[in-house]
């Protein structure tokens, strides 16, 4: 009955919240966009984007729109959970930043980007260059890069796990706000995240930056489910072959295969089909928000890729591939072929 | 009950003397500013067309916004820095500011001061961070080391490096120990994290630092000063010795800052007064040889004004509240006495009166009092109450000190009325006995049905106060036939009527109760055509008929129930009389089945404890809740604006 309480009243509020979720229809029309004037065209007729100023036309704007809303749809939520589990919510609103941090990383570089944020102004920090995904945050971002003991000659491997480290430390102990019964939940999907992510570092280690076992070791991300510290010690010691062999013979075979990229939407994607099972086995509970919160990140993902092929005139680009919607409907129409044979 | 009047005064004064014109409005008397280029704009800057008068009217062309002075920002942070850094509090001198004024004299005092606490706060400075510089030697030494670090610093071959590592990155380093570069050893252990000190030859110093860096390592950086310094007397002498010195060049800053105790303040008042004109220029507006400025003031102030202004060669002309009612609403300054004073705070926490309004403050503050004794009725906890609030009082909070004294002072009047001393009933009685003892208890349903008596008659009284208000402010159809008006006020003594009927008290023949019920009722619904005939007007209804008759039916049924439920609402305050001697029952059953004196006594402090604070804050709001709900929807809107006088505002 306590969990019942607890949670009712946020899931009615996120049944509501659905009509954020593009249909499949939609999501065609978008892809099929001919250009960013006809996306954003289509995008304004979607309710997704009914609060969207009339004169926002840069990409820029449009993310900056989406992700203020994501964030007033948290909020919304959030409300009806008690105090302790703030911290939680907190955390699950910093994935963007760190996202956004290894991205900004990846085109500039590491010690490029904390000069970046640590010597300019909060000003220069919003200008069309200098621009952060979120601007008025700056203060977070410097936190987590200090959180994170990030270091100017650290490179861009270490920089990210260093990153996602100190994010899953913090995710971690606000875990500690949230009841029995929504803990165990959580932890869930964050140790398949935990022990995918670990997987992905360790291939990646060994394959572009030859790096040594012990720092391999210590890059990787405590609180897996399946994998645990011996096993990544194993690992880290294993060669490239028999780091995929070992991944092969695990239930996460089916997310490695392919590109790299495809690899990170498979990984998402084995995340949301993971957590769509876990609130179709309890609806009243955190599982839902976090499904939700998911989805409406990945849907976020989605739409910016979408949005940025679009701007710059992509027409080679094959979106299908890089749009995890479109890796799902793919994903299901094989498996209804094989459940059919 | 008063609402201050109040009058708009548009002045003109020559450029060369408007800072000290501001000033003296600002200092003496009580000014709210007001846009002036708004009102040259909308012409209520009125000027007879003399001679004298050419050249202003001509300006009045150009004027344009005032220049604001150069930024003072920088001077209130040293202020502020300075009153850190010497623990002394800079105090604002109003007989300076009205005598010695020098609009120059902070950038004439402040140079001088910085000179001279420049080297003492460099010391303090210097001095707080070799501290600081010494703490991970102390933490070292607290761990048990005992060799001079110095050496390790200085190795020719060897590199040394210490750091903070959180405990999963020391599990993953346990695990591959014998294959990293660096030797480590732990020094410290904390709840989440280890002080190692790692070492590594220098070769292989770019490898190490790598493995060390992603262990996230938190490096603490030794002061090379102190390397050499061995842990055990040495550092302490040294931390003694730089704690002393600290110590006399904070007792010499504060020495210095007493010194100079005046001039500080000197500064910091000019500081504040440039402050509040720097906040008045936007309102002003300049032409080339003249600055226009509008205000607020009390009535009571025009002469003061006007003598001022007459000083400094200005003109000025006043128009009345009503006249300035065109142009913009005067504010609201309330003026009640002492002893109702402190609630003007609760009545502000609703809204503040409008200035056409009624003050509604005093029949707040009576009523409250009044209901609150009523509800909390005990000679000895009114005493709490009362001692309490005047202590808050002479504090920090005069508002809210004022309201609790006042409230003790009503429940000690009650309590002696109904022979309780602190939950014990019977012992006033017993030393003074009269005849005019109640005790609500013993009088369950009289003291039910007289709270609702007493309720019914405020509720009257607000009837009436919002009558008077709707016809101060022009309202008279509201005031005749609303809701809330004359109409309203029939309908409800109707309603009392027909329940006198139907409880077997009939105060006229049976049907006509009725009969002038529903008659008031059609009067309401029907108010807005019946006035329009009534005035003549050829507007029947606001907006469409069909809207306001949909409305208003609607409307009449909550009436009914609004009236119903306004009169039952007061028998809360019979029944929280009762809850309050309930409440010490029970606690005194309590203290009489532990059967010892002293269980006694510290059950009888628990409950006065509990019922002081807990019950005493429930009555509050509940008494708050019947003041603002059923009385003041009756007669008060409080969409006024409060009068904010300019003035120097410290920090």
């Amino acid at each position: 009955m306590d969990k019942m309480a607890l949670h009712a009243a946020p899931v009615t509020k996120i049944r509501v919240m659905q009509r954020d979720f593009l249909s499949e229809d939609e999501f065609e029309r978008l892809i099929q966009a001919a250009d960013f004037a006809e996306f954003l065209q289509l995008a304004r007729s979607l309710t997704l984007f009914e609060d969207l100023p009339a004169e926002a036309s840069e990409p820029r704007e449009l993310q900056h729109y989406l992700l203020a809303r994501y964030a007033r749809q948290i909020q919304k939520v959030e409300r009806f959970y008690p105090l302790s589990y703030k911290k939680f919510f907190d955390c699950i609103r910093d994935r963007f930043l760190v996202e956004d941090l290894k991205r900004r990383a990846r085109l500039n570089g590491v010690l490029a980007l904390l000069h970046e944020i640590e010597d300019q102004s909060e000003a220069a920090l919003c200008t069309q260059e200098g621009q952060l995904l979120l601007p008025g945050r700056r203060e977070d971002y410097l936190r987590l890069l200090r959180e994170s003991m990030v270091h100017p000659e650290d490179n861009e491997f270490e920089f990210e796990m260093k990153l996602d480290q100190n994010y899953y430390q913090q995710l971690e102990k606000s875990l500690d706000g949230l009841s029995g019964g929504d803990r165990k939940t959580v932890l869930e999907p964050i140790g398949l995240d935990v022990d995918m992510k670990n997987l992905r570092f360790i291939r990646r280690a060994k394959r572009y930056y030859e790096l040594s076992p012990s720092l391999i070791l210590n890059a990787t991300l405590p609180g897996g489910k399946m994998i645990h510290l011996d096993e990544l010690n194993a690992l880290a010691h294993m060669s490239e072959e028999e780091v995929e062999a070992f991944i092969a013979a695990s239930p996460y075979a089916e997310v490695f295969v392919g590109e790299l990229n495809s690899q990170v939407l498979r990984i998402e994607s084995f995340l949301l089909q993971h957590l769509h099972r876990l609130k179709a086995r309890d609806e009243h509970s955190l599982a839902t928000f976090v499904e939700f919160l998911h989805s409406w990140e990945f849907q976020y993902r989605d739409i910016f890729t979408i949005m940025e092929a679009k701007d710059n005139s992509s027409e080679s680009l094959d979106l299908d591939a890089l749009v995890l919607r479109t890796v799902l409907r793919h994903e299901q129409k094989e498996r209804s072929v094989a459940d059919g044979h | 009950m008063a609402i201050e009047r109040m009058a708009m005064m548009n002045i003109i004064v020559p450029k060369a003397s408007i800072f000290d014109l501001l000033s003296e409005l600002i200092l003496q008397r009580r000014v709210e500013w007001v846009d002036a280029r708004k009102m040259i704009d909308e012409t209520s800057f009125l000027l007879s067309a003399k001679v004298e008068n050419a050249e202003k009217i001509r300006e009045f062309n150009d004027v344009k916004a005032f220049r604001v002075q150069e930024n003072i920002d920088a001077d209130k942070e040293r202020i502020a820095e300075l009153e850190e850094k010497t623990g002394i509090k800079a105090e604002l001198n109003l007989d300076e500011l009205n005598h010695f004024r020098d609009y120059f004299l902070p950038s004439k005092v402040m140079p001088q001061l910085l000179e001279e606490s420049e080297a003492l706060f460099r010391r303090i400075d210097e001095l707080e961070k070799d501290l600081e510089s010494l703490k991970p030697y102390q933490e070292l030494a607290a761990s048990g080391l005992d060799f001079p670090v110095g050496r390790l610093a200085r190795m020719k071959n060897m590199e040394m490096t210490l750091g903070w590592v959180d405990h999963s990155a020391l599990e993953r380093l346990a695990q591959n120990a014998g294959e990293v570069p660096p030797f480590y050893v732990k020094l410290i252990q904390e709840k989440d994290r280890s002080l190692l000190l790692f070492v590594y030859p220098r070769e292989i110093e770019l490898e190490s630092e790598r493995v060390i860096r992603s262990l996230r390592t938190e490096l603490v950086k030794l002061d090379e000063r102190y390397l050499d310094c061995d842990f055990g007397p040495e550092l302490e002498a040294l931390v003694r010795n730089k704690n002393e010195e600290l110590k006399k060049a904070r007792e010499a800053s504060i020495a210095w800052a007493n010194s100079r105790k005046s001039e500080i303040d000197r500064v910091y008042s000019h500081l504040l007064l440039e402050d509040a004109l720097r906040k008045a220029l936007p309102y002003l507006g300049e032409s080339e040889h003249y600055a226009y400025l509008s205000l607020w003031t009390p009535r009571s102030e025009i002469a003061a004004i006007t003598t001022a202004v007459e000083k400094y060669h200005g003109l000025l002309n006043i128009l009345g509240s009503k006249e300035a009612r065109v142009y913009e609403l005067a504010p609201t300054s309330l003026k009640n006495n002492a002893f109702i004073r402190p609630f003007e705070s609760l009545v502000r926490m609703y809204g503040t009166p409008a200035y056409h309004e009624s003050d509604p403050t005093t029949f707040f503050g009576l009523a409250y009092m009044l209901l609150f004794g009523i509800m909390f009725g005990d000679l000895g906890q009114g005493l709490v109450f009362l001692i309490a609030g005047l202590l808050l009082q002479k504090k920090r909070h005069p508002g809210m000190g004022g309201v609790l004294s006042r409230i003790g002072l009503a429940s000690m009047v009650t309590g002696f009325i109904y022979d309780s001393f602190f939950g014990y009933e019977g012992l006033i009685s017993s030393l003074i006995p009269l005849p005019i003892f109640y005790r609500p208890f013993e009088n369950t349903t009289t003291t039910l049905l007289a709270a609702v008596a007493f309720g019914l008659v405020l509720l009257s009284l607000a009837y009436l106060m919002g009558i008077v208000n709707k016809v101060k402010i022009g309202d008279l159809r509201e005031a005749l036939l609303g809701r809330e008006g004359l109409a309203g006020f029939c309908f409800f003594l109707s309603f009392l009527l027909v329940v006198a009927g139907l409880v077997g008290q009939p105060l006229l023949p049976s049907p006509l109760p009725l009969i002038l019920l529903a008659f008031f009722a059609l009067l309401i619904f029907f108010r807005e055509p019946l006035f329009a005939l009534l005035t003549h007007s050829s507007r029947l209804y606001d907006d469409s008929a069909a809207d306001y008759y949909v409305e208003n039916s609607f409307s009449l049924i909550e009436m009914l129930l609004n009236v119903l439920s306004n009169s039952l609402s007061f028998i809360r305050v019979g029944a929280f009389a009762l809850n309050h001697v309930g409440l010490f029952l029970a606690f005194h059953t309590l203290a009489s089945m532990l059967n010892s004196g002293v269980g006694n006594i510290l059950m009888g402090v628990l409950g006065n404890l509990l019922i002081l604070g807990l019950e005493g804050l429930i009555v509050f709001i509940q008494d708050l809740r019947l003041m603002y709900y059923e009385l003041f929807s009756k007669y008060f809107v409080g969409d006024g604006r409060e009068f904010k006088p300019a003035g120097l505002k410290e920090v």
